[in-house]
């Protein structure tokens, strides 16, 4: 039983918009924790474009988490490969188009329990783009989702839509009447006929119609906290969209947001990326470092980033 | 979390019970960044209409906040409990406001396109003056015959209401600023701003709406239509005066 004393937290990373440095930030909060002596497991699930071996700086493993999702015989550890840096292993994404599998909720869920069976302190799973099921999906079940928005409409607009379908597709799923769930499945689409158009008001109507139902998916609600990140900071008119984007979650979707803290663009990253070495790797005392360690802080002690 | 309308004032600005006045402004401060036109962090949720309605409701809910007397009596009424029979804060708000107590102390400070503003601290002392009475209020009794007549042509022949309106109205009614503050429990030097539409000695945009509304109940108008027209002339008065 002595996994049971095992503090161990899910991370996932996701955030709609492609290329706004998932998994640079994935990555790089991997190091990070391993450097701080914790146990830590990367997976690659971004089942479409995997990439992390890249990231790291290793060349691709042989078997993946497609593999791993795919066999009966495969076990977790058998997926599983080390990384140059103590402390840090990962688990692969698929490499050919073709192994691109679309697991179903329990293959999802089959992936989680094994993760629970390992003596390991934090998972990171790298989402990748979109708002399709298995992100959401996977996003659901991690302890912790943290979205990496960069300060550019469109990606503040795809977080949102992230926030909304993780939302949505999380209370459909708990919701045990076929009325309820009805309700919901109407609501997802913007121009439903009962004229719902924030979760607020969504759970608002399902309060009148079954009061039980409406107060558990209220507290439900409460529950679901996204995190977020802002990447590719200019200034600072654009760390402070941060709060803003909290504020507004909280007024439109009801929903606890935390700003984790940010990280500025900065020519080292992409020099970085392009030499397949992690900036927190490079040692050495840089911005960038500092500013994923305040988010790192931030994210394991559920803190949220300090206003200045 | 409750829909918006349903939030106390505290859970609209998300601060504790003993938030510092310090803490509601910088509450404020955020909140206008975040609900102004075209501001990044809402386009995608909110319409521009919602955007402003909810600014009208953060304003009211920190200058409430912010004036010690006004906190107080919203404190006693959120401890008072939820009972059916209770009236609504608005309802006590405005009996409040209109009987001068509690008018805005920090006159000024908050500023945005919705509000009333610029008016400078100290702004108190221009508020007890009197107002020029009714050119007609002696002869009030004689009026009220012909004044029902000249009432329903002046209805009718009005497309739009301003202040302006409201006086003539007032007026045609035989009706001193002072009879119209007892009935209403607006302070005449309100009803005569309203009239003036001198909106720099009004509190914030929420409260003037619920002025309007009462006088033009008062004056037995049509109020919604009233209140709709003329608060369209305040925001692009507004809008002009700050530009
Ligand atoms: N803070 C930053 N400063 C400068 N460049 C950055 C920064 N963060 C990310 N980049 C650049 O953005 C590019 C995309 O990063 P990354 O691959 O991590 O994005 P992603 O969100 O994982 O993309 P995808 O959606 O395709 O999975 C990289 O080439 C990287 O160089
Ligand atoms: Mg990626």
């Amino acid at each position: 039983m002595g996994q049971l004393f095992q503090k161990k937290e899910i991370f996932a990373v996701g955030g709609g918009k492609g290329g706004t440095g998932k998994s640079f930030f994935a990555v790089n909060l991997a190091i990070v924790l391993a450097r701080g002596n914790h146990r830590t497991l990367l997976i690659d699930a971004d089942l479409g474009g995997a990439n992390l071996h890249t990231c790291l700086g290793i060349p691709a493993p042989e078997s993946t988490l497609s593999d791993f999702i795919q066999s009966p015989t495969l076990r977790i550890e058998d997926v599983i490969v080390e990384t140059p840096l103590a402390n840090l292993r990962l688990i692969s994404g698929a490499q050919d188009i073709l192994d691109i599998a679309n697991p179903k909720y329990t293959q999802k869920i089959k992936l989680i329990r094994a993760i629970q069976t390992l003596e390991i302190d934090f998972v990171i799973l790298d989402l990748g783009a979109g708002t399709n099921y298995n992100t959401l999906d996977f996003f659901m079940v991690a302890d912790k989702g943290i979205l990496v928005v960069i300060p550019e409409p469109t990606s503040i607009e795809n977080a949102y839509r992230f926030i909304k379908s993780a939302l949505y597709r999380k209370l459909k799923m708990l919701a045990s009447d076929p009325q309820t769930k009805g309700i919901i499945e109407k609501a997802m689409d913007k121009k439903n006929a009962y004229g719902l158009r924030t979760p607020v008001e969504l759970l608002d109507f399902i309060t009148q119609e079954n009061a039980t139902t409406g107060e558990f998916l209220r507290r439900e609600m409460n529950r679901f906290q996204p995190r977020i990140v802002l990447n590719q900071v200019r200034s600072l008119a654009d760390v402070r969209i941060g709060y803003l984007m909290q504020n507004a979650c909280r007024k439109y979707f009801g929903v606890q947001v935390d700003f984790l803290g940010y990280i500025e663009n900065d020519d080292q990253v992409w020099q970085s990326v392009r030499k397949r070495q992690p900036i927190t790797l490079n040692g050495g005392y840089s911005k960038i470092t500092q500013s994923f360690q305040i988010i790192t802080q931030n994210l394991i002690q559920g803190l949220q980033l300090k206003p200045e | 979390m409750k829909s918006l309308r349903s939030q106390n004032y505290y859970e609209v600005l998300g601060i504790s019970r003993y938030a510092s006045p310090d803490e509601i402004r910088d509450a404020y401060e955020l909140s206008k960044l975040t609900f102004t036109q075209n501001s990044m962090a809402t386009y995608s949720l909110f319409s521009e209409d919602e955007n402003r309605e909810i600014l009208d409701l953060i304003t009211k809910a920190c200058e409430t906040l912010l004036n010690p007397e006004l906190r107080r009596e919203y404190d006693t009424y959120l401890d008072s409990g939820d009972k059916a029979d209770r009236p609504s804060w608005e309802e006590r708000e405005v009996a409040l406001l209109a009987q001068g107590h509690a008018h805005r102390q920090q006159g000024g400070m908050l500023h945005n396109g919705v509000s009333t503003s610029e008016a400078p601290i100290g702004r108190g002392g221009a508020m007890e003056s009197p107002t020029q009475e009714s050119p007609h209020s002696e002869t009030r009794s004689m009026n009220s015959m012909k004044g029902a007549n000249d009432a329903e042509r002046y209805i009718e022949s009005v497309e739009t209401y301003t202040g302006e309106s409201l006086r003539r109205f007032r007026e045609i009614k035989g009706l001193a600023l002072s009879d119209l503050a007892n009935s209403t429990k607006i302070r005449n030097t309100y009803i005569g701003y309203i009239e003036e539409e001198n909106f720099s000695g009004l509190p914030a945009a929420v409260y003037v709406k619920g002025f309007v509304k009462l006088i033009a109940q008062a004056l037995g108008l049509p109020a919604d239509k009233v209140t709709h027209d003329y608060m369209i002339r305040y925001r692009s008065l507004e809008g002009k005066n700050q530009a």
